[in-house]
């Protein structure tokens, strides 16, 4: 899940209501306005009307014309089909409910009796990939597997477990460009596991990413991504709606910046997002830290679960433009 | 211990996974529980649960949420009433739970992610923009079946060519009817599979023989619909050779039949050369048409969609090809000459009343054959044209009730009954009215049970005529087959309870009805000539 549902992230009350409202949507005497602080690539550029697929504590997933919109608290991350907003909401679910609809008409959209105002909202891109791999990538990729084994603790995942045969063999078969082999592991991975979006999925957003990155111009490699992308894409409707949404950003190369952030973080440039990412370092607030604790701690276990399949994604890739 | 597996679907609710396995663990610590999951209902979770001996035997979809429990009977009712109520609490899961809105199916691309193996899509939406839809589930490599009427002929056109070009097939527009691999789509009728393949540009036509075929023990590979308009020379006949082509080169199909009006001269003929290269045995009906002028190596005329029918059934059993079909048996020619009698000197008119066109169409040839004039709103050639149809018409009339003059901005009558039934009761308070002739479609898409929709109708009509002095002769034809949800059997069990006559095709329908027309005709000339 590439958004933050995790109860424990810090919570800021403030949305741009009249003091005199109450967050009850029964109770609400006149209209909430929430400022859009980032809109996504993706997102849908025009007018268009939606429908409020799920909301969550601090994101709202609205189905639109070419797929989810994901209107997400400012604490969430930036993605292709986010609209970031500027403040954090303390509990959006009393905003926004399930089958509503929403009206984008240029600069504004309602939701019910929430304005969300797009006047001044940035747009925002993922940039390009790092060129190359820096000689750090290995030492990053120790250091993001000790954060991964720290937050394991008290918090498995079926990646560890019965899924975690497949992830390797998935890597190995990345390894030697086995499409055929690769497309039966991502068969057994797509939709396994409890949660909003299984854990097998979170693990190959996390592997796309990382052999993506990594395939520059290898001929061979690319041609791998784009045919494991295409059996991702293919076997989306697999799993659960939103699930099957990331999947299908992952598999065009699309991606939140939570994973962009960790993957230039990994291979040490700069970040994809343009903020500028210093030497890799050990210390707690270091781009690599602070890079991996975002992603760790989106929603319960799903930001784990991508770091692990990211890792796995960058063993797995042939370094040639190391 | 006696161990049971208990289940309980959430649809479209979505909990973190903590949330999910702090609830497994709960579940798994009762007292009498042996095994216990809550997972998303994907694929590889119910693979999962399958190969742990929790197999769920019920339709779910991924974004479903399955609880599933294995243990003692009572156990696992409390449990899963236990998850019920914890999964229900708004304070489950802190902020990573949401019950989803089922994401709304509005796109054919969306539908292709939900349905990966699907090959055809069924296009159903307002004529305007149906050609524009039929365009994108073909550029999607989908055969599309094309409900929508109303589009425009060019656009018709524009998007056969489409698809021949790409080997696609384009049934329709205005396709209300047709069977793939055994699936009926639209009106269609539940019907044995078997080996023969029919292509038709009428939908009740397609009901009529592919019913026939079923009910003379037959069974059916493939049905496709044109549309009414394909061998029309604007569009050439295009998807009925491509069918013909299909069914030509499709193993299952040992025997073709061919559905229509009569084509334009042009496009008749190529129908008829490729059909005579088909390899396999073709019956073909053009409606109205004479049988002479069908023709060619391995060619069968037949002379009504009842012998079109018989006459594929025959060929794929090797039995003796009947001649003719559809004739009024002694009984029901012996009994119309006993209610004819019994008629007041007005009476003399038959009006059929159909919500099949191509029925009503029939009965008009089979009228105009046996040189009674006749009036329709939708005429078949050499029948007037009917301009008021308010139920006190002169002569025999024929209306098809499910013209566009009728369905206009409501249901189609083989789903609302209504408007079908006030012509009923207002044709039979019509002193000339002898007979009353009608259709009932069964299957898929049509009301849930039009005979008795109909019978209190008829019941009325004959209930009113007697109380001013005269009977009414009711003749009905269900086509359908016992397979239908609505059931053949039943339905032509109420009509008989309504007083009706039954026949066995539409054609036998409107010659009992003709018949009937006779005897009036010459009571009324003998009394006529004794005055």
């Amino acid at each position: 899940m590439r958004v933050s549902t995790a109860s424990s992230e810090p919570c800021v009350a403030t949305t741009e209501r009249p003091p005199a409202a109450t967050h009850a949507r029964e109770h609400r005497a006149s209209p909430a306005r929430l400022t859009v602080a980032h809109v996504g690539y993706l997102a849908p550029s025009t007018n268009f009307d939606g429908i409020v697929h799920s909301v969550f504590t601090h994101a709202c997933n609205v189905a639109g014309p070419s797929g989810l919109l994901t209107i997400a608290a400012h604490a969430g991350a930036d993605g292709p089909t986010v609209w970031r907003l500027a403040s954090d909401p303390p509990d959006l679910r009393r905003l926004f409910h399930r089958g509503e609809r929403l009206h984008r008409r240029y600069a504004a959209a309602t939701v019910g009796d929430v304005v969300l105002d797009l006047s001044k909202a940035a747009a925002w891109h993922a940039g390009r990939w790092p060129p190359r791999a820096s000689r750090a990538m290995a030492d990053n990729l120790g250091v993001a597997r000790a954060a991964l084994k720290r937050r394991r603790r008290g918090c498995p995942s079926v990646i560890d477990r019965d899924a975690a045969p497949w992830l390797r063999s998935l890597a190995e078969a990345c390894r030697v460009c086995d499409v055929a082999r690769a497309t039966a592991e991502i068969d057994r991975l797509v939709g396994k596991g409890e949660g909003l979006t299984p854990a097998g999925d979170d693990a190959i957003v996390g592997f796309l990413a990382a052999i993506g990155a990594l395939a520059g111009s290898d001929a061979e490699q690319v041609g791998f991504v784009r045919a494991l992308s295409a059996a991702v894409a293919a076997r989306a409707a697999r799993t659960t709606d939103i699930s099957a949404h990331y999947l299908r950003l992952a598999a065009g190369g699309h991606f939140n910046a939570d994973v962009t952030r960790l993957v230039h973080a990994l291979m040490g440039g700069e970040s994809r997002d343009g903020a500028a990412l210093p030497a890799i370092g050990a210390t707690a607030d270091s781009p690599l830290h602070l890079a991996l604790e975002a992603a760790l701690n989106v929603g319960a276990t799903s930001g784990a679960d991508m770091v692990a399949g990211m890792i796995a994604g960058f063993r797995a890739s042939r370094p040639a433009n190391a | 211990m006696t161990a049971a597996a208990n289940f309980r679907i959430f649809p479209n609710l979505y909990k973190d996974s903590v949330t999910l396995m702090q609830l497994g663990a709960e579940l798994r610590s009762r007292e009498g529980i042996a095994e216990a999951s809550c997972i998303m209902a994907t694929p590889a979770n119910l693979t999962q649960l399958a190969d742990a001996g929790l197999a769920v035997d019920a339709a779910v979809a991924p974004s479903d949420l399955l609880v599933v429990v294995r243990g003692e009977p009572s156990a696992c009712e409390e449990a899963i009433a236990a998850a019920d109520a914890m999964l229900k609490s708004t304070n489950a899961g802190g902020g990573g739970d949401a019950a989803a809105f089922r994401l709304p199916l509005s796109s054919i691309a969306i539908g292709l992610q939900r349905a990966e193996a699907a090959d055809i899509a069924l296009i159903s939406v307002p004529g305007d923009y149906a050609a524009a839809e039929a365009l994108k589930a073909l550029a999607q490599g989908l055969h599309v079946m094309v409900f929508s009427d109303n589009v425009a002929i060019a656009d018709e056109r524009s998007i056969k060519d489409y698809a021949r070009a790409r080997n696609l097939l384009v049934m329709g527009p205005d396709c209300g009817t047709a069977i793939v691999n055994g699936i009926p789509l639209g009106f269609a009728n539940v019907v044995r599979r078997g080996d023969i393949g029919l292509v038709a540009a009428s939908g009740t036509g397609l009901q009529e023989v592919t019913c026939r075929i079923h009910n003379a023990g037959g069974g059916v590979s493939q049905a496709i619909g044109t549309g009414g308009r394909d061998l029309k020379d604007a569009i050439g006949g295009i998807t009925m050779l491509q069918g013909l082509a299909a069914l030509a080169a499709d193993p299952a199909t040992r025997v073709i039949v061919l559905i229509s009006k009569p084509p334009a001269p042009d496009i008749a003929q190529k129908i008829l050369a490729l059909a005579s290269k088909a390899g396999k045995p073709v019956v073909v009906h053009f409606l109205g048409a004479k049988p002479e002028s069908i023709g060619g190596r391995g060619l069968t005329p037949a002379t009504s969609l009842q012998h079109a029918g018989d006459v594929a059934v025959a060929l794929a059993k090797g039995s003796a090809v009947p001649a003719s079909s559809g004739a009024p048996t002694a009984i029901q020619l012996a009994t119309v000459t006993e209610m004819a009698a019994g008629m007041a000197a007005s009476q003399y008119a038959v009006r059929g009343l159909f919500t099949g066109g191509t029925f009503c169409y029939e009965a008009q040839i089979a009228f105009r054959a046996r040189n009674f004039d006749c009036r329709s709103n939708a005429p078949a050639e050499s029948v007037g044209l009917l301009e008021k149809h308010d139920g006190h018409a002169d002569g025999h009339v024929f209306i098809d009730m499910g013209d566009d003059d009728y369905t206009r901005g409501r249901p189609h009558p083989m789903i609302d009954p209504a408007l079908r039934n006030a012509a009923v009761l207002s044709h039979a308070a019509d002193p000339a009215t002898a007979a009353i002739l009608v259709d009932v479609v069964l299957g898929y898409g049509s009301h849930p049970d039009p005979a008795q929709a109909l019978a209190d109708a008829l019941f009325s009509a004959q209930r009113e005529a007697r109380a001013r002095g005269r009977s009414l002769a009711l003749v009905a034809h269900v086509c359908g087959t016992d397979g239908d949800p609505q059931g053949r059997a039943t339905q032509v069990r109420k009509l008989e309870a309504a007083g009706a006559i039954l026949a066995e095709s539409n054609v036998q329908a409107a010659l009992v009805c003709a018949a009937l027309a006779e005897t009036r005709k010459a009571a009324r000339r003998t009394s006529s000539s004794a005055r």
